[in-house]
């Protein structure tokens, strides 16, 4: 997540993306904890139960983090249980120039 | 999901009697590992359950001896007292679980079960990756830097000097004169440690990507990038790093271990061990058993004797260098069809070894739904070779597994598999739209609120 924040975030805020974390019933208190301790300042929200409702890979380990990049038609590009910093910057770059 | 392998260009290839070059000798303690540190009689893994200590003396039988704490994120050795007391640190950075971030102070004595002798709990500080050295632990600390401590003879720290300038800085080694810090996305931080109550930054370098783990040893800089890779950098300049190699991942390299020439890798699928001077791929091996969940997270060299921490145990290996064996490698991390949809898919099959790999059989367990081809053939040492599964839907197992069997020693690889994922029809996919259920991410409350955007989702959990 500190990553999240440091390399995609903040370097495109105010440049159209907006990102969002998103937890699954995490208690309020660690999650103020969590918000102050790593200093994300994108938001964090209940995922809604969407979680399930993405397809992923199986067999490729741990579940979490899970990214989703989603275009400006709300078109999904990219499902992913590994976070690649440059990937995803050069798909956020490409989306932006659509 | 691909995984390519691209190695360095061999130079010269190594020579030895065929047979497998990392030997398998004991299982240890563990759970939720994500790290490991051995002292020459005890090895620690620290994780979800707190930091369970064996006794190694015979790594072929390790003996449970203690457990420290409730959950620990790394661990470093100490001095050993003059009693024979072993002092060792464990520090944790926070979470659901730990409500406060600390670094605290254990003593072992022989044959005792231990206690804790000091605590430092501060819930302003990422306390994570440690080192002792020369009377100084050096702690890093997340956005919030390195932090050193004066400690005392039996190992009680004292804060004596901090420092800024880090990105995210995780885990740390040092030499007589500098100390390294893995500083994520920042790169690899060189500082300065000749004044210990004044350390400042002399020298960086950014290899690409997120440098997670790091270990200093005969004049150069290993670094754990993830998937990534390795890259190594040559330290006779700390102000100016010089890289002078560079290896593929195959899997995700989170730790780092040197020593003796020999360069230990946890790969999260499997662990492996490299020639630390020109980077040959020497062995690989995997820690659990076929069809096992695998998580490979931590890792110490130490002569010829490994420790591999996995999430579910301790796992010890002996190196023998002069042996060269074939080594299995897909390139691919599942295969996937669209159901109800007859279609073909390849995957790659690489030979990573030293000696020629003979695949014997190649199979799916839902044999009236799937077939692959070829089912026997040879690969040279660094070829590949391509095998076509076929899908006739409809399945009939829920969970079809891919298998390949071959001539690999490595028990954990002798039949290597994938699994095989029918995509469910009715889940969100790459290509599709969101549907309603994300609205609530729109500040408008429905989905019109976001387009115009570029939206990124990031699922997490703590802990």
């Amino acid at each position: 997540m500190p990553e999240l924040e440091h390399s995609v975030w903040r370097p495109h805020e105010g440049q159209g993306v907006a990102v969002y974390g998103l937890h699954q019933n995490e208690p309020a208190q660690a999650l103020q904890d969590f918000i102050e301790q790593t200093g994300v300042t994108f938001p964090v929200l209940s995922d809604q139960g969407t979680l399930g409702q993405l397809s992923f890979p199986a067999g490729t380990g741990y579940p979490y983090p899970r990214d989703v990049i989603i275009g400006k038609d709300l078109t999904i590009h990219s499902i992913r249980n590994s976070f690649n910093v440059e990937e995803v910057n050069a798909l956020i770059e490409q989306l932006l120039d659509e | 999901m691909s995984r390519p392998c691209r190695e360095p260009t061999p130079s010269p290839p190594p020579t030895g009697e065929l047979g497998d070059s990392i030997v398998r000798l004991g299982e240890g303690s563990g759970a939720e590992i994500v790290a490991v540190d051995y002292d020459g009689r005890y090895v620690i893994s620290c994780g979800g359950f707190g930091a369970q200590v064996d006794d190694v003396t015979d790594p072929s039988q390790p003996v449970f001896v203690t457990t420290a704490g409730k959950r620990c994120q790394n661990i470093a050795f100490g001095p050993l007292l003059e009693d024979g007391t072993r002092v060792f640190w464990l520090t944790h950075h926070g979470d659901t679980w730990v409500e406060e971030p600390f670094l605290n102070t254990y003593h072992l004595p022989p044959g005792d079960t231990g206690k804790i002798v000091d605590v430092i709990e501060d819930p302003k500080v990422l306390f994570e990756g440690l080192v002792w050295h020369q009377g100084h632990l050096f702690v890093t600390a997340h956005g919030g830097g390195l932090r050193l401590y004066e400690t005392d003879p039996v190992g009680k720290p004292t804060l004596s000097a901090t420092l800024g300038g880090f990105e995210n800085a995780l885990e740390i080694d040092v030499d007589r004169r500098h100390a390294y810090v893995a500083d994520g996305v920042g790169g690899v931080k060189v500082v300065s440690i000749e004044d210990p109550d004044n350390p400042t930054h002399v020298g960086s370098a950014e290899p690409g990507g997120m440098v997670r783990d790091l270990d200093y040893d005969a004049g150069r800089l290993y670094l754990a990038l993830g998937g990534d890779g390795v890259v190594v950098y040559d330290t006779a300049d700390p102000t100016q790093l010089v890289e002078v190699g560079r290896a593929p991942a195959m899997g995700s390299v989170q730790s780092v271990s040197v020593d003796g020439g020999l360069l230990a890798l946890a790969s999260w699928s499997h662990i492996a061990v490299r020639d630390a001077r020109n980077l040959q791929l020497l062995g690989t091996e995997k820690t659990e058993p076929l069809f096992n969940f695998e998580q490979d997270l931590g890792v110490l060299i130490a002569d010829d004797l490994i420790v591999a921490g996995e999430w579910e145990a301790t796992h010890l290996f002996r190196v023998v260098p002069d042996l060269i064996a074939p080594d299995i490698w897909l390139e691919r991390d599942m295969i996937d069809f669209e159901p109800g949809v007859p279609d073909d898919e390849v995957v790659l099959v690489r030979n990573r070894g030293w000696r020629d790999l003979e695949v014997t059989n190649v199979w799916v367990d839902d044999a009236e739904a799937f077939a692959a081809q070829p089912t026997a053939f040879t690969i040279e040492p660094g070829g590949v070779a391509a095998v076509e599964v076929s899908f006739e839907p409809p399945h009939v197992s829920p969970n079809p597994v891919f298998a390949i069997e071959s001539n690999d020693p490595d028990f954990g690889q002798a039949i290597e598999t994938l699994p095989i994922f029918i995509r469910d029809s009715d889940a969100l996919d790459v290509g599709e739209k969101l549907t309603e259920d994300f609205a609530f991410l729109s500040p408008t409350g429905d989905l019109d609120g976001l387009r115009g955007q570029v939206t990124v989702l990031a699922y997490f959990a703590l802990f």
